[in-house]
């Protein structure tokens, strides 16, 4: 018997034994799983991106449709870093020695009024091409060609733009969130009305982040408020910035670390529920917001955007309602993870990239950079929230933080 | 000797590497039992895992060890502290069967550690998490050890070693990320003795191991920030301001190899093994939709030989140890090379022991130890060539005061210089300016350690007896060096208790 089972041990040590040997002496990379060691090497490749106008002012000018001059931004939001250059004569730059990632791209060439007067007769300002379609590219050094970006031309830019979004909440008063708010600034030399424009939040089908913001037409809504008045009644000076607050009151009173929001020139006051109402702040007007005792909007990832058609045109869409891109004169998205551009929420026609990065409860802030002051403040608008915004602390509710 | 340490955990692989060695005098090439001078000892085959019935013995062992010190690279604890409680027993089964085992209970603190939360930070992987904070993390687990070894015929053994271990391993402050880790190491081997002189013998590893790490939001980053770094390198970490992420690692690890034996019963022994292998580690992130954040494989070549010459009151003994890897990662998303290295290790000890008298014998050993690095991050355009060299010496007195009481003291001097390197980084973001091109400073450093040993043994007439080991060594840095005004320094402790219970 005890030889029996010493026997039956030998035959399976054996078999076991052999086996083994069998896969460690063959090591066969492809049986064991093993990847191939890569044939390109990080840093080591050239990128390069060509830009074509789709106007035909090149061809006009030059005559070819290569982009020359376009200031080109580049901007990883994982890696921090960011790369300005201008496009030869051939519409083209190159990158060296940059780590491969997905880059957020903004090319802009500026169309000088001697150009236009050659293209179209008059001089005009204000006109440029940008890279309307396509704003995110990747930059993968382990399959490089060159990549093609096409440029439309863009007269004039948004004279209204949202300036700052806090949405956190503040620190060290539990989970309070009332302190929330957008502020809107009017970027034009001329006197503007807010009577009638639109702020929505953006939804999109979360589950796979791509359902709606991949709509070649509207922006979808579930939440929609916009400013009263018949045409005339709210105007927008120059330079001005508008505070709209979930709620208009000193929020201090009840966290500390909190903002003073008493001063709102507007407030989001939700008639329907047990909202607060500072009856001294004139009320944005409710179009649309199915749950919620607030005006809602996500703490750590969301997206408002500033919208001018009439409140009536809007068109419902099953539970949502559908603004145009057209009617769409600012978009800002902010993502808890900026570098996961994957989960954009807006389509990067109005937002090429996200800003955000904030957690819960920090009291943190988006601010749109500032670019010029002299006299009227000019605030940064590419149309790609990781290069427009920043991120501030505290909240700067009504003026510029600085 | 750390970077033999080093070495010595690289090759293995493991935090619990299979405890072939019986107990440590603090010599490599002398004052050894002569009952390690076979292959389950130096090469580590389990088919000759042997013993006398008089060695069937049931140890019990405490083992602690310390690091303190800032002679240390930016990636590595201010302290550690390691504490190992286990049960170790050999038994014969039969005459054609061994069996030998143990468990035990091990807790490691890693204090003041900056940053990084993967419990392996030490094998070359580049592909390293963490977060922002510096704090104190624990690692609670149990190994597991299981030895068989069978006569297959009168020339055929066969034998099996299984190491297994769990343990959690938890961040102290907050974020306080959590992991768990298994691992588990095979080894097979067999042994073909040719004549009453010679043996030699095939082994073969598998060993598996994971790891999960787990962040997730926590008591404190309600009011904190919770910032996450990822490591692809030395420089340009990835910097998420979120409080919850999930990795996965998942390591793989094939080897074989030979190991061989010849003597002549009491004049002289000579062993050697060679053990070539691989091992690859696939890194996910994410814990819904998992995705690769980065592939490291790695190569090791190891192999040694071991000789002891007799002459009645006269031993002589000499061990070369020679050690390759060959590592490169790679950000799979992209098939993209990310970071390559490759390392060099020769060992050569020599040394001579002598009985001067009954009951007092004396020993001097001494060796140098070659190395050279290559690294080369090309993600962070970081690139590393070094050549180091180790010098030492050492003396030891054993003096067997009785049957039941010997003690062996001796003290070493080790001169690590490196008096060859080429270290070269262009563009460098904050984080290496700041922090961690310590770590490769820190290779590039030379420095002295003094080191003192003492291992007694002592049969108090309760049944059984003890050994005690007792080892504190102190590195400085040398004049000039960035670390120059630093030290570290290194205590083991071992007590064991042996008895006869079958």
């Amino acid at each position: 018997m005890k030889n029996e089972i010493v026997m039956k041990l030998k035959n399976i040590l054996k078999y076991i034994f052999l086996l083994l040997v069998g896969i460690t002496l063959n090591s066969c990379s492809e049986f064991l799983g093993v990847d191939e060691k890569p044939g390109t090497t990080e840093r080591e490749v050239t990128f390069s991106i060509r830009f074509t106008d789709k106007s035909g002012f090149m061809n006009t000018l030059f005559g070819t449709d290569a982009v020359r001059g376009a200031v080109v931004n580049l901007k990883s939001n994982l890696l921090g870093t960011e790369y300005t250059l201008i496009s030869d004569s051939n519409g083209v730059i190159t990158l060296n020695g940059i780590i491969s990632d997905n880059y957020i791209v903004t090319a802009n060439r500026i169309m000088t009024p001697e150009e236009m007067e050659i293209i179209s007769g008059t001089t005009a300002s204000n006109v440029k091409l940008l890279n309307k379609s396509k704003r995110i590219i990747e930059l993968n050094a382990g399959n490089n060609y060159e990549i093609l970006i096409d440029m439309e031309m863009v007269a004039g830019s948004s004279p209204l733009v949202i300036s700052e979004i806090y949405a956190s909440g503040p620190p060290g008063a539990g989970l309070y969130y009332h302190d929330k708010y957008v502020e809107v600034f009017n970027q034009s030399d001329s006197v503007l009305y807010l009577d009638g424009i639109i702020i929505a939040v953006v939804y999109v089908y979360s589950p796979t982040w791509s359902h709606y913001r991949d709509d070649p037409e509207y922006v979808h809504s579930r939440n929609i408020w916009y400013f009263p008045g018949s045409g005339t009644e709210y105007p927008i000076q120059p330079g001005q910035f508008i505070l709209c607050a979930a709620d208009a009151i000193d929020h201090r009173v009840n966290a500390p670390n909190s903002v003073d929001l008493s001063h709102a020139d507007f407030e989001f006051y939700k008639d329907d529920a047990p909202d607060i109402d500072n009856p001294a702040v004139p009320n944005m007007i409710k179009y649309f917001q199915s749950s919620g005792n607030d005006w809602l909007i996500g703490g750590e990832t969301g997206s408002l955007v500033l919208a001018k058609m009439p409140i009536d045109s809007i068109k419902p869409f099953d539970d949502q309602f559908l603004i145009p891109y057209t009617a769409i004169l600012d978009g800002v998205e902010y993502l808890k993870d900026p570098t996961r551009l994957d989960r954009k929420i807006l389509n990067e026609i109005i937002d090429a990239g996200a800003t955000g990065g904030i957690q819960f409860y920090t009291g943190k802030s988006m601010e749109r950079k500032l670019i010029s002051d002299f006299g009227r403040k000019i605030l940064k608008d590419e149309n790609n929230s990781s290069v427009d915004f920043e991120i501030i602390s505290p909240p700067s509710p009504g003026k510029y933080y600085k | 000797m750390k970077k033999l340490l080093l070495f010595y955990i690289t090759a293995t692989g493991f935090l619990f590497p299979q405890n072939y060695k019986e107990f440590n005098t603090g010599f490599i090439s002398i004052f050894n039992n002569p009952v390690e001078l076979n292959s389950y000892y130096f090469g580590g085959n389990p088919a000759l895992l042997d013993f006398s019935s008089e060695d069937e013995l049931l140890s019990i062992t405490n083992n602690i060890i310390m690091n303190d010190g800032e002679f240390k690279r930016f990636i590595e604890p201010k302290s550690e502290r390691l504490y190992q409680l286990s049960a170790s027993g050999k038994k014969e089964i039969d005459e054609n069967q061994r069996f030998s085992g143990s468990f035990g209970f091990q807790r490691e603190e890693r204090i003041n550690w900056n940053w990084f939360y993967t419990r392996d930070y030490n094998t070359g992987n580049p592909f390293l998490i963490g977060d922002s904070t510096t704090g104190s993390s624990r690692i609670n687990g149990i190994i597991m050890n299981a030895g068989y070894a069978i006569n297959l015929s009168e020339k055929f053994s066969a034998g099996i070693s299984l190491d297994y271990s769990v343990d959690e391993m938890l961040k102290e402050i907050s974020p306080k990320p959590t992991s768990v880790h298994r691992d588990i190491h095979s080894r097979i081997g067999i042994n073909y003795r040719i004549n009453e002189n010679m043996n030699i013998g095939l082994i073969t590893d598998v060993y598996d191991k994971t790891e999960r790490i787990v962040y997730r939001e926590d008591e404190g980053s309600i009011t904190q920030e919770t910032i996450i770094l990822k490591f692809k390198g030395y420089d340009y970490p990835n910097v998420f301001r979120k409080k919850t992420e999930t990795r996965y690692s998942y390591i793989n690890g094939y080897s074989a190899g030979f190991t061989f034996s010849f003597s002549l019963p009491k004049e002289l022994v000579v062993l050697g093994y060679s053990l070539l292998g691989f091992d690859k580690t696939n890194i996910k992130d994410d814990a819904t939709n998992p995705i690769a954040e980065g592939f490291w494989k790695n190569d090791f070549l190891e192999a040694g030989i071991k000789l002891s010459v007799n002459m009645n009151d006269f031993t002589a003994g000499l061990t070369y140890k020679y050690y390759h890897d060959n590592g490169w990662g790679k950000y799979p998303p992209y098939n993209v090379l990310y970071f390559e290295k490759e390392n060099n290790n020769h060992s050569l000890v020599i040394g001579i022991q002598k009985s001067l008298s009954n009951i007092i014998s004396g020993g001097i050993e001494g060796g140098i130890i070659l190395n050279s690095v290559s690294e080369n991050d090309h993600y962070s355009v970081v690139s590393l060539d070094s050549k180091s060299r180790v010098i030492f010496g050492k003396a030891g007195v054993n003096i067997d005061w009785n049957s039941d009481l010997s003690t062996l003291v001796s003290y070493g001097f080790y001169n690590n210089s490196v008096p060859d390197y080429t270290y070269k980084t262009i563009a460098m973001s904050d984080y290496y300016n700041l922090y961690r091109q310590y770590d490769v400073l820190f290779k590039i450093t030379g420095y002295n350690n003094h080191e003192f040993t003492l291992t007694s043994k002592v049969d108090p007439g309760i049944g059984g007896f003890f050994l005690i080991h007792f080892n504190y060594s102190l590195l400085k840095p040398v004049e000039g060096s960035t670390f120059v005004s630093e030290t570290r320094n290194r205590f083991n402790s071992v007590l064991e208790y042996r008895v006869k219970v079958f």
